[in-house]
């Protein structure tokens, strides 16, 4: 028999653990979302201080809707990136895995390999991305032209389409890997009585894989395009540092690659220092983030029902 | 009883002052800003910053006659600076004591309520000490002097003599700089250094480094009131630009780029800009050779000579010791130990009196320009010209569109300066909506 004090000790052990945690998260998370709700309904200008802040309702939101034309410009760019890199990932990523996966010796190696891009700081790949495709010094000019099949160097990072053509190649080299182990884990999931029924049944491979295995990929898929969006609003890095060097202008030539996000920073720090304005920007960010997954998700589960 | 009282008095106040005069190296008014303090002083000043050269050389000509002030510094990007201040005041976190403001974002930075204005009290900075060019890149809206220039950075035109004698048919400075008295005078020469050279030698590494200088030269405002002068102020930029590319005067290389420092090592470039700073950080690193040959000479630009960069410090609102803060500035910017010091580094300090009190100081000569005297013709000749262009609050997004137009200009041979003028105009009324563009 326990005591009545013990009893009461037993209730509070669960909430003595668990509160750091909700105290964090309300403190670095919910209070900071809350806050900047706030800020975006006011005319908050760091320069003028926090003294002369004033509420303005849903000015900042009529705004970015009827004025800001670089907003649509941005999100126009962070969508056409991502209506190309995601199919590449997805289907990319489960080529190479489904290669790997019967390999036995050299496997780990590229899996490896492949992995590596994705651990690698995105500051370093910004950098070595603009020495690369560099137009008048860059190795991948040098390779081109020293086989003939360019007679003048590309400038790469100097016009709109090939600007854009390197962030999608960069955004696809660096996180291939990362779908790869994924679908790799995925692969071990499928059960190989199941196709190797089917191969005596007569199936092929390509029918094996498209009626057993693909099927079991479809919730990592749904996972992974999801968690792809996400991340695809949030792409920032690896544009900014790409066009980072002191004359370069934001987003690239004719701000082709300009995302939300880089348009975000620079509207509330960099060009501007409206702290309200750029909040505002953040939670329609966010709030398209919301629906765009949510429209996603319904398309992908209903196909599946 | 009162004899001894009075003798007791009189011994007590002589050894009082006794004692001040022999300890008088801890005596000083903490009120008095104007003096020096005492040589065992005890401090610690907070900065952040992005010139080590700069701050080693000052701290530790500083530590030799305040050898107990100690300095917490922090690399910053100078690009950062804004975002950084901003968001240290935004969440109440501590500002450096000493506050850096690159020329790129100073205009808004210094709208920053963190600054203490140096020209009222206790400072009393006379900003007259400092060369008259600096005053408008020192001040604030409200006419607070918020920082001193750490150095000053005026720029002419760095020219290799061996590529000149070829190519130009002289390498005597006078005779360039009558060579070249306008930019068209410049892009006709450079029309015929390209096709003598059969391609391969340019005047320039890019449309950018002329840019630098046409938009600089004049002095001509930017913003006036509510109204961005872009067709007063920047056409014949954006003219000037198409005709340095139709002609083939600037070779393509993006400017701070690492192909364009590698240039200064190259034999394909025959000017360069050249501010005080660009010697130590441009010239040197990337030409090894030019120590041996002495290969460089610095000239006027053609249509006059700027102010390219610059850096001030002063002292944040929310500084722990002010009176040391000011002591450090005045001892960085103001004081002839500081030009001194700054000397042994090829860099200039902003004060006039370093220089009137020890004119040898404004004298500096670097391997790589050979005999010629580069301190003499900066502080001497280029100085005294450069008429410097008004700071404003939005200078930073009109920078940052002009290089958005240059480039577009640099990558389409069919854009007419009309079309870079329309674009220029398009793109300022989408990012600053307040302003009417004209």
């Amino acid at each position: 028999m326990k005591s009545k004090s013990g009893k009461k000790m037993m209730w509070k052990w669960p909430v003595l653990f668990l509160a750091p945690y909700f105290i964090s998260y309300f403190l670095f998370f919910v209070y900071p979302t809350i806050y900047s709700f706030f800020i975006s309904l006011t005319d908050w200008d760091t320069v003028m201080g926090i003294a002369s802040r004033k509420f303005v309702g849903l000015a900042n939101y009529v705004k970015i809707f009827t004025k800001d034309k670089l907003f649509f410009k941005s999100l126009g760019n962070t969508f056409s990136f991502m209506i190309i890199y995601i199919p590449i990932l997805i289907l990319g990523g489960i080529a190479l895995a489904v290669l790997l996966y019967k390999l036995t010796k050299t496997r780990r190696l590229f899996q490896t390999i492949n992995v590596l891009p994705y651990i690698t700081t995105p500051v370093a790949i910004g950098m070595i991305f603009s020495f690369m495709f560099d137009w008048s010094t860059g190795i991948v000019n040098n390779i081109l032209l020293k086989t003939g099949l360019i007679q003048e160097g590309i400038n790469w990072l100097g016009k709109p389409f090939t600007a854009r053509l390197v962030v999608i190649f960069l955004i696809v080299w660096k996180n291939l890997g990362y779908y790869l182990l994924i679908y790799l884990a995925a692969l071990s999931t499928v059960p190989e009585d199941i196709q190797e029924a089917a191969m005596v049944d007569g199936a092929n491979k390509w029918q094996t894989f498209w009626k057993i295995t693909f099927p079991y990929l479809r919730p990592i898929t749904v996972f992974l395009i999801l968690t792809s969006i996400i991340s695809g609003f949030q792409l920032f890095d690896e544009p900014y540092l790409l066009f980072s060097n002191m004359n370069s202008v934001l987003g690239g030539p004719d701000r082709s690659c300009m995302t939300s996000m880089m348009y975000f920073f620079d509207s509330t720090f960099k060009s501007s220092t409206k702290l309200g304005y750029g909040a505002a920007v953040s939670y329609t960010i966010f709030v398209i983030i919301l629906v765009v997954s949510g429209i996603v998700s319904k398309i992908i589960n209903r196909k599946e029902d | 009883m009162t004899k001894r009282v009075k003798k007791a008095a009189v011994l007590g106040l002589s050894a009082a002052m006794a004692m001040s005069v022999m300890g008088g190296i801890t005596v000083f008014a903490e009120d008095d800003y104007s003096g020096g303090l005492p040589s065992d002083y005890e401090g610690t000043l907070t900065m952040w910053g992005w010139d080590d050269t700069w701050f080693e050389c000052v701290t530790k000509a500083f530590n030799e006659k305040y050898p107990n002030v100690k300095f917490e510094y922090t690399p910053m990007a100078n690009g950062d600076t804004l975002q950084k201040y901003q968001t240290a005041i935004a969440a109440g976190t501590e500002l450096p004591d000493i506050a850096w403001s690159i020329i790129d974002s100073r205009a808004k930075v210094y709208e920053l309520d963190m600054w203490e204005d140096l020209s009222a009290e206790p400072y009393n900075l006379d900003i007259n000490e400092v060369y008259e060019y600096l005053h408008s890149k020192m001040v604030n809206s409200k006419g607070a002097v918020c920082g001193i220039e750490q150095c000053l950075s005026p720029a002419g035109f760095a020219y290799r003599k061996d590529l000149a004698l070829e190519y130009l048919g002289t390498d005597n400075r006078e005779e360039l700089e009558a060579m070249f008295p306008t930019w068209e005078a410049f892009i006709e020469k450079g029309a015929e250094v390209y096709e003598k050279s059969g391609g391969t030698v340019y005047m320039l590494q890019g449309i950018a480094d002329a840019q630098q200088f046409i938009r600089e030269q004049g002095g001509k405002s930017w913003i006036e009131g509510d109204v961005i002068k872009a067709t007063d102020t920047l056409q014949k930029s954006l003219e000037l630009a198409c005709k340095l590319r139709d002609n083939n005067v600037c070779d393509k290389l993006e400017a701070w780029s690492p192909a364009w420092y590698a240039s200064f090592g190259e034999d394909n470039h025959i000017f360069a800009g050249c501010a005080t700073w660009s010697v130590p950080f441009n010239i040197v690193p990337n030409d090894p050779e030019g120590e041996k040959t002495g290969h460089w000479g610095l000239m006027n630009a053609p249509e006059g000579n700027i102010s390219w960069g610059g850096t001030t410090i002063g002292i944040s609102k929310t500084c722990k010791d002010k009176r040391l803060a000011w002591e450090f500035v005045k001892f960085a910017t103001l004081s002839t130990e500081g030009a001194q010091a700054l000397n042994t580094i090829g860099f200039f300090t902003s004060a006039k009196k370093p220089y009137e009190e020890k004119p040898e100081l404004a004298n500096w000569t670097s391997p790589w320009f050979g005999e010629q005297d580069l301190g003499e013709m900066f502080i001497g000749e280029i100085v005294p010209n450069i008429q410097a262009r008004p700071m404003n609050f939005d200078d930073n997004v009109i920078h940052e569109t002009l290089n958005l137009v240059t480039t577009a200009l640099n990558n389409d041979s069919g854009m007419t300066a009309e079309d870079a003028m329309n674009q220029l105009k398009e793109e300022l009324e989408m990012r600053l909506a307040d302003y009417t563009v004209e």
